[in-house]
């Protein structure tokens, strides 16, 4: 798979109606991928509770492919879902890097975005993104359950945007 | 017991403890505090505990006090059969804060020692294991002290 998204998008390219292929290959992989983002079962303070009943029963974010795994192995997605001391940086750091290429990161609530109310602490990070790259930061303390859809919807938005032509 | 026959059981045995504040007598149903020595720490913890009429067999807590010209470590004991509580306040140096550990007598007392330890710097010893409990391994200075001013690393 990762020979054929690398090397054929630039010879299919240059054939006639390449484009129309590459375009049409191009929604059918981000149709999938969007419609699959299997988010780690990860969490790291309060909004980590919030979390669990967000992807529970009744919000169901099943509905849009969402749905933990266990392993970041078989992750796309990763929720940072808490406060993140410096302590549990580097932890961090090597389960996004344990991730499968394509991931994303979605970052959620005050904390993960810019330490929040810990901000002046000495033991935590102000904000996940001077450790793994972030896609999409949720505002809230804890954010709201359709805040957390709502970056769910954003990130597919996000994705629907990629071309294999692209990196 | 009550705090009254308590303090004088205490100070009957050990006299260089002290009341930390003369209100045992009014405070019936609060805490008894007294200050001790750094040093006989380990023998009155030893008698609290083995002594059946004092039979302390649970301590709740024991952290540090930041005082500025000196630290301050603070044990909390409980008794769960006579329910009966002591709190004892004994003050260090500094410069140099130690203690003997009482992590022999109650298995609980070692992390909230590597605890003390971590946030203040008290050395403890004898402790077993003496390392930080909350903050990172190669973490530098002791945060809850007054003077702690830490250093911007990469993730601030």
């Amino acid at each position: 798979m990762g020979i054929i998204l690398d090397k054929a998008p630039y010879l299919i390219e240059k054939l006639p109606g390449g484009g129309l292929v590459i375009t049409s290959m191009d929604w059918v992989i981000n149709w999938s991928r969007k419609s699959s983002l299997w988010p780690l079962s990860f969490g790291l303070a309060c909004c980590a509770i919030e979390w669990m009943a967000d992807v529970g029963a009744r919000n169901d974010f099943d509905r849009f492919g969402v749905f933990p795994r266990p392993t970041p192995r078989q992750a796309d997605l990763i929720f940072i879902s808490g406060t993140l001391t410096k302590k549990m940086a580097p932890r961090l750091k090597r389960l996004y890097d344990q991730m499968a290429e394509p991931k994303y990161v979605i970052a959620m609530g005050s904390c993960a975005n810019t330490g929040g109310p810990f901000y002046d602490s000495y033991s935590v990070v102000k904000g996940v993104d001077k450790v793994i790259p972030v896609d999409v930061y949720i505002a809230g303390c804890p954010p709201r359950p359709e805040n957390v859809l709502l970056s769910i919807l954003k990130l597919q938005e996000k994705i629907m945007k990629e071309s294999i032509l692209k990196k | 017991m009550d705090n009254l026959e308590l303090l004088s059981k205490i100070t009957g045995k050990f006299p260089e403890v002290k009341e930390f504040l003369p209100a045992a007598g009014v405070l019936k149903d609060e805490m008894l505090a007294v200050s001790a020595p750094a040093g006989v720490i380990l023998p009155l913890c030893t008698e609290l505990k083995n002594n059946k009429d004092f039979d302390f067999d649970y301590v709740m807590c024991i952290s540090g006090v930041d005082l500025k010209d000196k630290l301050q470590a603070v044990y909390h004991l409980y008794s769960l059969k006579r329910k009966h509580k002591l709190e004892i306040k004994t003050e260090l140096d500094a410069v140099k804060p130690e203690v003997d550990s009482v992590s022999s007598l109650w298995q609980g007392a070692d992390w909230h020692e590597r605890e003390a330890y971590d946030m203040f710097g008290i050395v403890f010893k004898g402790h077993p294991n003496l390392t930080r409990i909350l903050t990172a391994e190669d973490f530098e200075g002791y945060p809850l002290r007054k003077d702690y001013e830490g250093k911007p690393d990469n993730y601030d």
